[in-house]
């Protein structure tokens, strides 16, 4: 009998120090908080159905100086390529504590706007340099946007895709494909003028004219699902996919639906 | 130095621990198999195409091969949790086993491992090779399949480009499956049929969908931070609900 406790004891013992270890390890985890969407009225939608309306406003920065969910100067890997909170008119947001885990409603509308402050290049599939899940399938594009004058620098235009080799990030929701609905959403950010980046990151700033990509999308069911850049824009392990790419927070986050 | 009783000249199969082992054996081997067979009944999906149902089949032959198998491990240690044990000095006669080399015994354990491994490669092939079927068949669609960190997507022939699989029932497929970053696993879950998605290379597999329905596609592949999301759904259809949608969708592509 106290052989066979014993061998139970030890099963146990063994299940104990796995889970202590996943616990150690999901606390560990590189978790930025949540960002609820915020409240804008109704929205009606093309074919005249009217949705609780949200928006989010992001930037996508060349470096983590910024701050914001990273800390001050840029936290652990100021140098790392980042989504981040944004302002009204696409400013920075450095106190902002979280960043990129959102919340958003069930069923709802909502209209994301991203200033895109890094520059680009060709994207490896031109899958994603098209506007996917996006109500009409497109965007509201400016490829300038002035965040001095808070006014676009160039005339917005209505676009369902980007040239291939001018993406500089992608913003792209996908989920679990459980019972319910499935969600994906895919929408190209433009580069910004590639000079005009590096003059900026010289002098420890951000261009004043970034490209601005709004759009909106239909929530479905609660669930959470992802988001996540499809441009490679990380380090040069794993095809680009290393560092900012394979850490939360920095190029990925969660998309919460929340009933 | 011990001071040990000469060992009795019993045949092996005659020893307590060894009849006690076999009667665990006996015991273990049926409950093992129906156990084991009825989890993967439970775990594995209703197949949406003939070779996932002989992939289940497989499984469960090879359950019930396996069995012995693991019933004699397991016989030999609960033989060992509940024989008695003797501490200090003096241990009883029977302890003190004669190791001897055994060549019957060596060839008998190679030959039977040998038979169940070919046992399970040719049986395995048989079932298998079913999924090739359809890379020869002259209807077949294809469907070009794009693995990337973390999501697939797929491109058909009229130019249609896709997050979601669609497929019409009853008809073969051929797909033409690469990655574009690292190496990915294209698994159609309830059909069968995985398949390396290798940057650089195009690997091929093929299925004939006999289920309408909403399935599941998976990266079997760790490919990453994301992997546990890169899934999507295969709808498969019927062939007019498949040619509006191929057609819906081609038209989607070609707006500028």
């Amino acid at each position: 009998m106290k052989r066979i406790l014993a061998a139970l004891a030890t099963v146990v013992l063994g299940f104990g120090v796995i889970a202590g270890i996943g616990t150690y390890v999901a606390a560990a985890k590189n978790d930025s908080g949540l960002t609820s969407a915020t409240a804008a009225g109704t929205f009606t939608a093309p074919d005249g159905k009217t949705y609780p309306h949200y928006t989010l406003n992001m930037n996508v920065y060349p470096n983590s100086t910024f701050g914001g969910h990273h800390g001050a100067g840029g936290g652990a890997h100021p140098d790392w390529v980042s989504y981040g909170l944004a302002g009204e008119h696409g400013e920075p947001l450095t106190e902002a504590a979280t960043g990129t885990n959102f919340v958003v409603p069930a069923h709802s509308a909502v209209t994301i706007t991203i200033w895109q402050y890094d520059s680009g290049e060709t994207i490896t599939n031109d899958f994603f340099a098209k506007v996917r899940g996006t109500v009409g399938n497109t965007a509201t594009l400016v490829q300038r946007y002035d965040t001095k004058t808070h006014t676009n620098a160039t005339e917005a235009k209505t676009v369902t895709q980007i040239p291939s080799d001018g993406v500089g990030h992608t913003f792209t929701i996908h989920g679990l494909a459980d019972a319910k609905n499935q969600v994906f959403v895919s929408v190209p950010l433009p580069m910004s003028n590639d000079d005009e980046v590096t003059a900026a990151e010289e002098e420890g700033g951000f261009t004043q004219f970034p490209t601005m990509m709004t759009f909106t999308i239909i929530t479905g069911d609660e669930g959470e699902y992802v988001w996540n850049c499809e441009f490679p824009c990380g380090d040069g392990t794993v095809a680009r996919f290393g560092s900012a790419m394979s850490t939360m927070s920095y190029m990925s986050g969660h998309w919460i639906v929340k009933g | 130095m011990t001071d040990l009783m000469p060992p009795t000249k019993n045949k092996w199969w005659k020893h307590p621990d060894v009849k006690k082992t076999f009667i665990f054996w006996l015991i273990f081997t049926p409950a093992i198999g129906i156990f084991g067979t009825q989890f993967h009944v439970l775990s594995m999906p209703d197949p949406a195409s003939e070779v996932m149902g002989g992939v289940i089949g497989l499984m469960r032959l090879f359950t019930w091969a396996a069995s012995p198998v693991a019933a004699l491990v397991f016989a030999i240690c609960a033989t060992a949790i509940t024989s008695p044990r003797h501490y200090g000095d003096n241990p009883p006669a029977d302890a003190d086993h004669q190791i001897s080399n055994s060549p019957r015994a060596n060839a008998l354990w190679i030959v039977i491992s040998a038979v169940m491994c070919l046992f399970a490669l040719v049986v395995g092939l048989i079932v298998l090779q079913k999924d090739g079927d359809a890379l020869h068949e002259a209807g077949a669609i294809n469907v070009n399949v794009t693995g990337q960190q973390w999501a697939w997507n797929y491109d058909y022939a009229n130019g249609a480009r896709s997050e979601v699989l669609y497929l019409p029932v009853d008809v073969p497929v051929i797909f033409h499956i690469t990655s574009k970053d690292v190496k990915h696993s294209f698994w159609v879950v309830e059909m069968g049929i995985k398949m390396d998605a290798n940057p650089g290379y195009t690997t091929e597999a093929a299925v004939t969908p006999n289920k309408i329905g909403v399935f599941n596609v998976r990266c079997a592949e760790l490919c990453g931070l994301l992997h546990a999301y890169m899934q999507n759904k295969v709808h498969v259809v019927s062939k007019a609900d498949y040619e509006k949608w191929l057609a819906d969708r081609s038209a989607l592509e070609a707006r500028s």
